[in-house]
């Protein structure tokens, strides 16, 4: 009886091994194919074909951000460069941009790249990171929402 | 019976004090939260939701490890107690996770520009949500006290697997929402001395109504157990 | 090892007598498949995502079917008292139920699966990787579903109840089914073969599980 138990025990602690060394070797082999997003590197390296509803993300590349309001109080047109510090892709879109989207901060667009590609976003998302603090004397906090 | 009475007896002795602990460190984290602390330098205002957010959120993760304890705790001893505690804690756990979910949202509409996007975060959490609502069901639809405990018991304890999942989603790579703040793998916690100062008022005046609420409910649990089934 | 054989043989037999289980569950995935089309259009129908994912969601809800339908039988002959009541019984009974539903729910998927391929004229790049994914993916289901069963059981609501109980614990074995599927269908080797890992790693950590908490479940 003693030595049935024993065996059992152990062939479901190997059993467990094998799951978890399964487990641990297919999630690293899927961690590219598991993302929110792609960065700008890794959807060059795919090709992804024209049209494809993909997510993009990076940082708005300093200097590129250009805001053009549509109408008073309407819609956006925008067009920033996205980058990963090694590849650029410049989107266009229009629409409501979020209040944080800033130059030289992460964001992450949504939609498709067109032939020439460039990629054009049916929505823009600001990622902000986990860091505050108190703005300095005189200056304006960037975010945007309280503006016209 | 001596058991109940005992319980109930500490619990009403302590509740009052409680009580008025919580809505004292409620207003003084109010106050704090909403003029006291300075605006955030990047988000302005609106960062403030952090107050209400993240003290939710840790009442949940709090709330969730109690069922699973409370949990353990019946499955090993059988004290009736234990599966009160483990209800009452079920039941402000959803609460706050609805809270965190819906102070979350409003929080990222105007920052993220979204009210809700398919991110690791924020699918792990209501997933989380959805579990707990299934745990309070079961719970609701059995009819017999001994099998209602263990049945809950066991589940309890197979939930809570996914409390480390969610806290632990931010660390994948590539998702949106920011990293924990306070509990950071590398240096001392990202926020001004004055926003941390307000953040553990508000998660300390948070987990002292957890902690009313807790007596309150529990106390309640132990009435109708004794009503509905007659206990050893 | 010896009772566990026995369960799942007693179960198939039962099933073989009287398949309404296996027809409840085939019938029901051919139908969804046949909606498919019929609902979101036969463009969108033909993309490997889509097909993946309605497949396995159907797949689901008949691993839910026809495990309830397995132990309602049981209560129905008054069948479940007396074999917990037999030494190692309990034990026994979840090992049982979850071959034999494995058994089952594999010829439902084979079914449902060549359907959805020849309805739906899916490109099909590595059919060997696709029935390795369909494999391991069938495995993983019925351990999780099993455990909600006998959580849920003799209760009124339970067919309520149960998908409540499962499909938020089978989110992260459907997200990697369906990938892998789909994975399959268009021709990436690796992803296929390494969502199909994962679902191995699922179906025993649950099976685990299983063994060590359902009988403290059974009363």
């Amino acid at each position: 009886m003693l030595e049935r138990i024993g065996s059992r025990r152990l062939l479901i602690v190997a059993a467990l091994a094998t799951a978890v060394i399964v487990g641990v070797f297919s999630v690293t082999n899927l961690a590219s194919s598991t993302v929110y997003y792609l960065t700008p590197s890794e959807a060059k390296l795919r090709t992804l074909p024209t049209g494809q509803l993909v997510r993009l993300g990076g940082l708005v590349k300093v200097g590129s951000l250009s805001i053009r309001p549509l109408s008073f109080h309407g819609p956006n047109e925008f067009e920033f460069v996205i980058t990963d510090g090694s590849v650029d892709v410049r989107v266009r879109g229009q629409g409501a941009i979020p209040g944080l989207l800033r130059e030289g901060a992460g964001a992450i667009v949504e939609g498709s790249f067109t032939a020439d590609a460039t990629f054009i976003a049916t929505q823009v998302i600001a990622k902000h990171d986990e860091v505050y603090t108190a703005p300095t004397a005189g200056a304006t906090p960037a975010h945007r929402t309280s503006l016209p | 019976m001596i058991e109940t009475t005992l319980e109930r007896g500490v619990g009403l002795r302590i509740r009052p004090w409680l009580g008025i602990a919580a809505a004292a460190s409620f207003v003084v984290a109010s106050f704090m939260a909403l003029i006291w602390a300075p605006a955030d330098a990047v988000q302005g205002e609106v960062y403030r939701i952090i107050y209400v957010h993240v003290p939710s959120a840790w009442l949940a993760y709090l709330a969730f490890v109690v069922v699973f304890l409370a949990s353990v705790g019946w499955l090993w001893s059988r004290r009736p107690l234990f599966d009160a505690i483990a209800v009452a804690s079920a039941e402000i756990g959803v609460l706050f996770t609805g809270l965190a979910l819906v102070a979350g949202s409003i929080w990222a509409k105007p920052t993220w520009g979204v009210w809700w996007t398919w991110e690791p975060r924020l699918v792990t959490t209501a997933v989380m949500f959805v579990m707990y609502v299934g745990y309070l069901l079961l719970r609701g639809l059995s009819t017999d006290f001994q099998r209602r405990a263990t049945r809950a018991a066991i589940l309890g304890v197979i939930l809570v697997i996914d409390v480390p999942i969610v806290h632990l989603s931010v660390l994948w790579a590539n998702s949106l929402h920011q990293l924990p703040t306070v509990l950071r793998a590398a240096g001392g916690p990202a926020l001004d001395s004055s926003m941390l100062l307000t953040l553990m008022v508000s998660v300390a005046a948070f987990t002292l109504v957890y902690a009313y609420f807790m007596s309150a409910r529990v106390a309640i649990e132990l009435v109708r157990q004794e009503r509905l089934w007659i206990r050893t | 090892m010896n009772r566990i054989a026995l369960v799942a043989a007693r179960e198939l037999r039962a099933e073989r007598r009287q398949p309404d289980g296996i027809v409840a569950a085939t019938t029901f995935i051919a139908v969804l498949v046949l909606l498919e089309s019929l609902v979101v259009g036969p463009v969108i129908a033909r993309d490997a995502d889509v097909a993946a994912a309605l497949f396995w969601i159907a797949l689901a809800f008949a691993t839910i079917l026809t495990t309830m339908r397995s132990f309602d039988r049981e209560l129905e002959d008054d069948a479940l008292d007396a074999l917990v009541a037999l030494p190692g019984g309990r034990d026994a009974l979840f090992g049982g139920k979850v071959l034999a539903l494995t058994a089952m729910l594999l010829l439902v998927a084979a079914v449902g699966g060549i359907l959805s391929l020849v309805l739906l004229d899916l490109p099909l790049a590595l059919p060997i990787h696709l029935a390795i994914v369909v494999l391991f993916g069938v495995v993983a289901l019925p351990p999780v579903v099993i455990v909600d069963v006998i959580l849920a059981l003799r209760l009124r609501a339970r067919a309520a109840l149960v998908p409540i109980l499962a499909l938020p614990v089978l989110v992260p074995q459907l997200v990697a089914a369906t990938r892998g599927a789909s994975a399959a269908l268009v021709g990436d080797d690796v992803g296929a073969l390494s969502w199909a890992g994962l679902l191995f790693a699922f179906a025993v950590v649950y099976a685990v599980l299983g063994l060590t908490i359902v009988p403290a479940a059974i009363e």
